[in-house]
């Protein structure tokens, strides 16, 4: 027998600790058992109080408990006798594409710089009285399930109107100003602070919450630069503060119907900067979405 | 024999005594980790216990003639279409982005001519005694105003106090520059325009003070393919 054979034989005669006590573990029965009862003690009342209860009694949409209520009183019809499943989902697509329409053309008519989010192509298009004038396409797409898994009634209730801008946070500024004084002289403008003539570089990433909790987040592909850590981990913590739930509060109020529902894209640096400089943002900042249809 | 079997006895003991206290401390960084992760589990439990449901929508269907609703969509978004195409731009336009300093020409039928280097406002504020100037690039639909071959440049009051010299009163002979502004202008309104550069090296940068220059040969096509009117996009 060889040296290398005597090593490896020697290798599978001495298991490793955790080899060893899973193998001596449920020999023990009685004490596998209450082992095994602690340890998922803890994540199963999780599972089922903070997880499973809220999403099973939580409305998915804000509109989700307004038609509840409408609909409480009038008595459930046969429905899906004439309709199977695929025509319904057809006309569904037709209302969805009525409502964009409308919409679009609502905010055509004023005089407004408006976002069209198409989840159906993972697009994210900037447009003007009606006028495509810039189109992102993500390299990665979250939606939430809120959002796919919502009755079609309370989704279209939700996208009725176009979304309105409320609150940002962001790695890079809306509109980087310099303010500079008026030299006295000559000399003085000579040596006024220029802007850096480069372009930008900041890593990109924001998020812009609009009514209806809709929640869009936006971050950069290209990988981050050393340089912007600091950035990151500030737009991190605020985020943390304002959007995130604190840990107590995920506790005592684990689906808590103002949470938002977020779609996350990922999409070249250039377009996440253009979209968020052309953005109007003030109240006037519209947002269009179109959810899934296509099947 | 006793002390024996007492030994063995608390050794049991210490051995479950351990494993109560490993499998609390496991259970409770899984549930720490589970909590961290709420969102996310509550994400994936909607994926399985929720289903995209269309009683809503069946029920309304079966109030109404499905057949007739049908048209009335199409016929609703058809309709709402053709309203919208009457905002687009019937003639040729220009799309300037002034985020990456880029413009892209169409002709009316919304085929690309020509795509390039810009330069736009750069975000300075400017503070005087009495006034301020935001050098901004105007964002929105404007139009083309007017078309000016070999432009002059009539200096405002701000390229005097930017530089510090004294302001000369309107109509003095320094406030006239020639060549500045390339071989052509576009008019945009409220003092806006496109017109050439003599700093071509910063043409994809924000350094004007509101105008967006171009470099000359983009300006020369441009110039050509814009008619008075044309809708000018600015982003």
């Amino acid at each position: 027998m060889s040296e290398l054979e005597i090593k490896n034989n020697s290798k599978t005669e001495n298991p490793g600790f955790f080899s060893w006590l899973l193998g001596w573990l449920p020999r023990q029965r009685g004490l596998f058992l209450v082992f095994f009862i602690l340890l998922i003690s803890i994540p199963l009342t999780i599972t089922v109080l903070l997880v499973v209860l809220p999403v099973l009694s939580t409305p998915l949409l804000p509109t989700e408990a307004m038609l509840k209520e409408q609909n409480a009183d009038s008595t459930r019809l046969n429905s899906a006798s004439n309709w199977d499943k695929t025509s319904l989902r057809l006309v569904a697509a037709r209302e969805i594409e009525q409502k964009t329409q409308k919409n679009r053309l609502s905010l055509a008519s004023k005089d407004s710089i408006y976002l069209l989010l198409n989840l159906n192509d993972s697009t994210l298009s900037v447009e003007i009285k009606g006028l495509t004038v810039h189109v992102a396409r993500a390299n990665d797409i979250f939606i939430s399930r809120r959002i796919t898994k919502a009755s079609h009634d309370a989704l279209l209730n939700w996208i009725e109107q176009p979304f309105t801008f409320q609150q940002e946070l962001s790695t890079i500024a809306k509109t980087p100003v310099l303010v500079i004084d008026a030299p006295k002289d000559t000399t003085e403008a000579a040596q006024l602070p220029r802007k850096p003539l480069e372009p930008e570089k900041d890593y990109v990433q924001y998020s812009l919450l609009f009514d209806r909790q809709l929640l869009l987040e936006v971050k950069q592909s290209e990988e981050a630069l050393p340089e912007d850590a600091e950035l990151i981990s500030n737009y991190r913590y605020r985020y943390d503060t304002t959007i995130s739930t604190s840990f107590l509060n995920k506790i005592t109020d684990p689906l808590p119907s103002h949470r938002p529902v977020k779609i996350s894209l990922t999409m070249p640096q250039a377009d996440a900067r253009t979209i968020f400089r052309a953005m109007p943002h003030s109240v006037y900042a519209r947002l269009i979405l179109i959810p899934p249809y296509k099947q | 024999m006793n002390q024996i079997s007492e030994k063995i006895l608390s050794y049991k003991k210490r051995v479950w005594l351990s494993f109560i206290m490993l499998s609390l401390l496991l259970s409770i960084f899984a549930g720490w980790w589970m909590i961290n992760r709420l969102e996310q589990l509550q994400e994936v439990a909607t994926g399985l216990l929720r289903s995209k449901n269309y009683d809503l929508l069946a029920d309304r269907l079966n109030q109404t003639n499905p057949e007739d609703y049908l048209v009335q969509l199409d016929k609703s978004i058809k309709e709402s279409k053709k309203k919208l195409n009457g905002f687009l731009p019937n003639q040729s336009y220009i799309l300037i982005n002034t985020t990456l300093n880029q413009f892209r020409l169409f002709d009316k039928d919304g085929s690309l001519l020509r795509q390039g280097l810009v330069s736009t406002g750069s975000y300075t504020l400017l503070r005087g005694n009495n006034r301020t100037w935001m050098f901004k690039t105007p964002r929105g639909q404007l139009k083309v105003l007017g078309k000016t071959k070999d432009p002059v440049w009539v200096r405002p009051d701000w390229a005097f106090i930017e530089e510090g010299l004294k302001v000369p009163p309107a109509g003095h002979p320094s406030r006239y520059e020639y060549g500045t502004l390339g071989d052509y202008s576009l008019n945009l309104g409220d003092g806006y325009l496109i017109h050439g550069t003599l700093y071509k090296r910063f043409l994809g940068l924000p350094v004007t003070h509101g105008c967006v220059r171009m470099g000359d040969e983009d300006l020369e096509v441009t110039f050509k393919t814009l008619q008075l009117g044309s809708r000018v996009y600015i982003y």
